[in-house]
C-alpha cells in the first residue's frame, strides 16, 4: 500500500531533463523537419483553407451563441429585479417568453456550431491523409528500407486520428476564448480603466508562464508520439514475424523487448500529462 | 460593496482564508495532475504488456484470424484511447457529479418548492445522456472498424510497395485508400454529429427548468411561499449544475469512444488460444535423432474451403536428403509447418521417432526443427544478434561456423564491422541472397535435428547453392528442402512430387525419369529453358 502511494513520485526526473537537453540541442534547424510549432500550424491552415467560408460562419455562430449565452442570465436578472422582486406581474409572461426565445437560439447556435464543424475537421482529416498517402506512394524505395514499417504506420493512423480528435473542439476553444477575452477587456474597460491597467499586468507574467510549460509540454508529446511510433514500429515488426518467432520459441524474448519500450513510453507519457495537466 | 474602515480586519482575515484556501487547491491541483498521469499511464502500460503477450501466445490461426494490422491498431490506438479518457475522467469527471448533487442538495435545502423542478430535469437529463452513450457507442464501433480497414490498406501498401511499384498500381490503391478513407470520415462525422448534440440538450433542458423556476417562483411568492433571495441562490444552483452537466457531456462523447475500443481490446484478451500453443513446454523434451513419418494426414486452414493437404503418408529416414517438388498451391509450405509444428493437422498423425507430435512439448519439437520460411524476414540489430535469433546464449565461434556453412563467411569478412555489422533497420542493405542466408545460418546454428528449407536457396546463384549444399551433406539433420529446379533435386537422396495436396510420386532422379511423366515434364521444361 504504502509503496503504491509512493509510486507516482517516483518517476525519474533525470529522464526528463534528459530529454529536455537532447531536444534543445537538436531544436537547431535542420532543414528536414518542420522547425517550429507555427511553421506546422500554418501547414495545417493550408490544408483548411477550402474551408475559409465555413471557418467564418462558425466564428460568427460563436460569436452569437457567446452573445446569447450573455443575454440569458441578464434577462434573468432584469425580470428578478422587475417582476420577482416587486410582485408585478403585467408583462411577465412576454419577459419569459423572450427568455425562452433567447435559449432556445443559443442551444441552436451551439448545435450548428458544432454540426458545421465536424464537417470542416473531418474533411480537413480527410485531406491531410490523402495527401501523406499520395505522398507515401511517390517516396522512393529507399526510403521504405530505412524507416520501420510499424512507424509509418504510426504517422498514418495515430497521429492523424490525434489531430481529427482535437481539430474539432480546438477551433470552437480557441474562437470562444478569443470572443470572451475580448468581451471580458470591454466590460472591464468600462467598468474601471486603472484596474483593467493593474490586471493587464499579469499578463506578461502568465505569457513566460505558458510558454515555460508549452516548451516542455512540445517536446514531451513529441518525444511520446516518437516513444508510440517506436512501439508500434516493433509491434508491426513482432506481429509480422510471427511464425519465426514461433519457430524459435523467442515468445519471452519478444515481450521481454516490448517491455522495455513499453515502459519509457509510459515515463515519457507520465511527464507530458504532468505538464499539461 | 463598500468597505468601512473598521471592518478591514475582517476583510484580512477573510483574505487570507481565501489565500490559503486557493493554496490547498493549487496542491490539490498538483497532486491530482501526478496521481491521474501515473494511474493513466500505469493502465495503458498494463494492458498493452498484456495484449502483446497474448498475441505473442497465439498460434498462427488466431494472428491471421485478427490479421496484422488490426493487431498492432488495437495495441495502440485503442490503448491509447481508453488511456486518455481515463485522464481526463480523474482530472475533472470526479468533480462533475458531486457538482451536480451538490448543486440540487443545495437548491432543496434553500426552497424544496421551487428546487422540486431541478429534481425532474435533472434525472431525466441523465437518462438521456445514458442512452445518447448506448446509442454513440455503437457508432464509435463502427469508426473504429473503418479506422480498422484503413489501417489494413497503408499496411498493406506499405508492405509491397516495390510490386505496387513494378505493377504501376498507384493509381487503383490511391482509389481503394480514398474509398476507405471517406468512408471512415462520413462515419466519424456521423458519430461526432451524434453525441455533439448533448450540449444544447442539457443546455436547453437546464434553462428551460431556470424559467420554470422563475415562472413558479413568481407565484410561491405571491403565496408566502418564497423570497426573492431563495429563488435568485436556485437560479444560481442550476447554472453551476448545468455547467457540470455539459462536462458530462464532453465524458460520454469520450466514454462511448472508449467502450468501443475496449471492447475491440477485449475481443482480442478473451480470444481462445488454440490448444498447440497452450503449453508449449508440456511433453517430452527428447534428442530427435531426425526420423519423421506422416500417417494419413490431412489439413485445412479453413473448415469450409478445400483440404490444403489430403491424406499424406510418406517415411524420412534420419539424416535423409528429401526434395519437395511441386506447383504452387500444391501444398509444400503447408507441409514444413505442419513438421515445425505452427498448425495440427485435422486428421491423421505426425510422428517424430515414431512417437506422435502431440506427446512432445511444442518448444522441444521447435527448438529442434530448424525451419528457414520462404519470406525473409529478419529482426533489425547486430549482424551476430540477428542470428543468434533463437539461441541467445551462442557463442561466437558458433556463430561464425553457422555463417560459414550459410556461405556467408566471405561476405562478412568484408564488413569492417565484422559479425558487430547492424542490419536492417537504421543499418546496411543486404541482398536478398544475403538475407536469405542469413536465415539459413539462424536455423542452422540451434543445430537442427530435421532442417526445413522452403525454397529457401531461390535467390542463390547456382554456385552458392552447390556450395551450400556441400556444406550441409557434413551435417547429420534430415534435410527437407523445396525447390523448383531440377539441378537441385539431382543431388538429393529423394525427390517427393507433390500436386494438389496429394503425394504423386516418390524416388531418386533417375526413379522418377522411369516412373513419372510430371517429373519428365518439369525436367524437359527446364532443359528447354536452359538451352534458349
Amino acid at each position: 500500500m504504502k509503496t503504491q502511494l509512493k509510486a507516482p513520485f517516483q518517476h525519474d526526473v533525470s529522464h526528463l531533463e534528459d530529454m529536455l537537453k537532447k531536444h534543445s540541442a537538436a531544436d537547431q534547424p535542420k532543414g528536414k523537419k518542420p522547425k517550429n510549432i507555427n511553421q506546422t500550424l500554418w501547414q495545417l491552415w493550408k490544408t483548411m483553407r477550402k474551408e475559409r467560408l465555413k471557418l467564418v460562419i462558425v466564428f460568427l455562430l460563436v460569436a452569437m451563441s457567446a452573445l446569447l449565452a450573455l443575454a440569458g442570465p441578464f434577462i434573468v436578472g432584469m425580470s428578478i429585479d422587475r417582476f420577482i422582486a416587486t410582485g408585478e406581474v403585467n408583462g411577465f409572461v412576454w419577459m419569459l417568453g423572450l427568455l425562452l426565445i433567447v435559449y432556445l437560439f443559443h442551444s441552436l447556435t451551439v448545435w450548428l456550431q458544432q454540426f458545421v464543424m465536424i464537417g470542416i475537421s473531418q474533411r480537413t482529416v480527410y485531406r491531410l491523409r490523402s495527401q501523406l498517402f499520395d505522398h507515401l506512394l511517390q517516396l522512393p524505395i529507399r526510403f521504405f528500407d530505412r524507416s520501420e514499417q510499424g512507424d509509418l504506420m504510426s504517422r498514418v493512423n495515430n497521429d492523424i486520428e490525434n489531430v481529427s480528435n482535437t481539430l474539432n473542439s480546438s477551433v470552437i476553444q480557441v474562437f470562444t476564448s478569443v470572443i470572451t477575452l475580448i468581451g471580458i477587456v470591454i466590460v472591464m474597460l468600462y467598468l474601471s480603466p486603472i484596474l483593467t491597467l493593474v490586471a493587464m499586468l499579469v499578463v506578461p507574467m502568465m505569457f513566460f508562464g505558458i510558454r515555460w510549460i508549452t516548451k516542455r509540454t512540445r517536446v514531451l508529446f513529441k518525444e511520446q508520439q516518437s516513444h508510440l511510433g517506436e512501439l508500434n514500429g516493433y509491434s508491426e515488426e513482432a506481429i509480422s514475424a510471427h511464425s519465426i518467432t514461433k519457430m524459435f520459441s523467442q515468445e519471452d524474448q519478444m515481450i521481454e523487448r516490448f517491455q522495455e519500450k513499453n515502459a519509457t513510453l509510459r515515463e515519457t507519457g507520465f511527464w507530458a500529462q504532468v505538464y499539461s495537466g | 460593496m463598500k468597505i468601512v474602515v473598521g471592518e478591514l480586519s475582517v476583510v484580512l482575515r477573510l483574505g487570507l482564508f481565501m489565500v490559503a484556501l486557493s493554496f490547498v487547491s493549487l496542491v490539490a491541483g498538483v497532486l491530482n495532475s501526478f496521481l491521474a498521469a501515473h494511474v493513466s499511464q500505469q493502465v495503458g502500460w498494463q494492458l498493452r504488456q498484456d495484449l502483446f503477450t497474448k498475441i505473442q501466445r497465439f498460434s498462427l490461426h488466431n494472428v491471421t484470424r485478427f490479421n496484422n494490422a488490426k493487431l498492432t491498431t488495437r495495441l495502440t490506438n485503442d490503448v491509447i484511447q481508453i488511456q486518455n479518457t481515463l485522464l481526463m475522467s480523474m482530472r475533472i469527471m470526479a468533480r462533475a457529479p458531486a457538482l451536480v448533487v451538490g448543486g440540487v442538495i443545495m437548491a432543496l435545502v434553500v426552497n424544496w418548492r421551487i428546487a422540486i423542478i431541478l429534481l425532474i430535469t435533472v434525472p431525466l437529463l441523465f437518462v438521456l445522456l445514458l442512452w445518447l452513450f448506448i446509442a454513440a457507442s455503437s457508432r464509435f464501433r463502427k469508426v473504429q472498424h473503418h479506422l480498422d480497414e484503413l489501417n489494413t490498406i497503408v499496411h498493406e501498401n506499405i508492405q509491397a510497395i516495390r510490386l505496387i511499384r513494378a505493377y504501376v498500381k498507384e493509381r487503383s490503391e490511391q482509389k481503394r485508400f480514398i474509398q476507405g478513407a471517406s468512408k471512415l470520415r462520413d462515419q466519424t462525422i456521423s458519430a461526432f454529429r451524434y453525441v455533439e448534440v448533448t450540449m444544447p440538450i442539457i443546455l436547453l433542458l437546464m434553462n428551460v427548468s431556470i424559467l420554470a423556476i422563475l415562472w413558479f417562483g413568481q407565484a410561491y411568492i405571491q403565496t408566502g411561499q418564497a423570497t426573492t433571495g431563495e429563488i435568485v441562490a436556485i437560479i444560481n444552483y442550476s447554472t453551476r449544475t448545468a455547467m457540470a452537466l455539459g462536462i458530462f457531456s464532453m465524458i460520454i462523447m469520450n466514454l462511448s469512444r472508449t467502450k468501443a475500443s475496449s471492447a475491440r481490446l477485449f475481443e482480442v484478451m478473451e480470444s481462445p488460444v488454440d490448444d498447440l500453443e497452450g503449453n508449449v513446454h508440456q511433453g517430452q523434451t527428447t534428442k530427435l535423432s531426425g526420423k519423421l513419418e506422416f500417417r494419413n494426414v490431412s489439413f485445412t486452414y479453413d473448415p469450409n474451403q478445400p483440404r490444403v493437404l489430403k491424406n499424406l503418408s510418406f517415411t524420412i529416414k534420419p539424416g535423409e536428403k528429401v526434395a519437395i517438388l511441386g506447383a504452387t498451391g500444391s501444398g509444400k509450405t503447408t507441409l514444413m509447418q505442419l513438421v515445425s509444428r505452427l498448425y495440427e493437422p485435422n486428421e491423421g498423425s505426425i510422428l517424430y521417432d515414431d512417437q506422435p507430435g502431440s506427446t512432445y512439448a511444442t518448444s522441444s519439437i521447435r527448438a529442434q526443427v530448424g525451419y528457414v520460411a520462404q519470406h525473409v524476414h529478419l529482426f533489425s540489430g547486430q549482424l551476430k544478434e540477428v542470428v543468434a535469433f533463437g539461441k541467445q546464449n551462442a557463442t561466437e565461434s558458433e556463430i561464425i561456423d553457422a555463417l560459414e556453412r550459410a556461405q556467408l563467411s566471405e561476405t562478412i569478412e568484408k564488413l569492417p564491422k565484422g559479425i558487430k555489422t547492424r542490419i536492417g533497420q537504421k543499418g546496411i542493405n543486404l541482398s536478398g541472397g544475403q538475407k536469405q542466408r542469413l536465415t539459413i545460418a539462424r536455423a542452422l546454428l540451434s543445430d537442427p535435428a530435421i532442417l526445413l528449407l522452403d525454397d529457401s536457396t531461390s535467390a542463390l546463384d547456382m554456385k552458392t547453392e552447390h556450395a551450400f549444399l556441400r556444406a550441409l551433406e557434413d551435417l547429420r539433420c534430415t534435410t527437407l528442402l523445396v525447390t523448383q529446379k531440377v539441378a537441385t533435386t539431382k543431388k538429393m537422396d529423394r525427390i517427393m512430387l507433390l500436386d494438389d495436396g496429394e503425394l504423386i510420386a516418390t524416388g531418386t532422379h533417375k526413379e522418377l525419369l522411369k516412373s513419372s511423366t510430371l517429373y519428365r515434364e518439369i525436367t524437359k521444361s527446364q532443359q528447354d529453358g536452359d538451352r534458349l
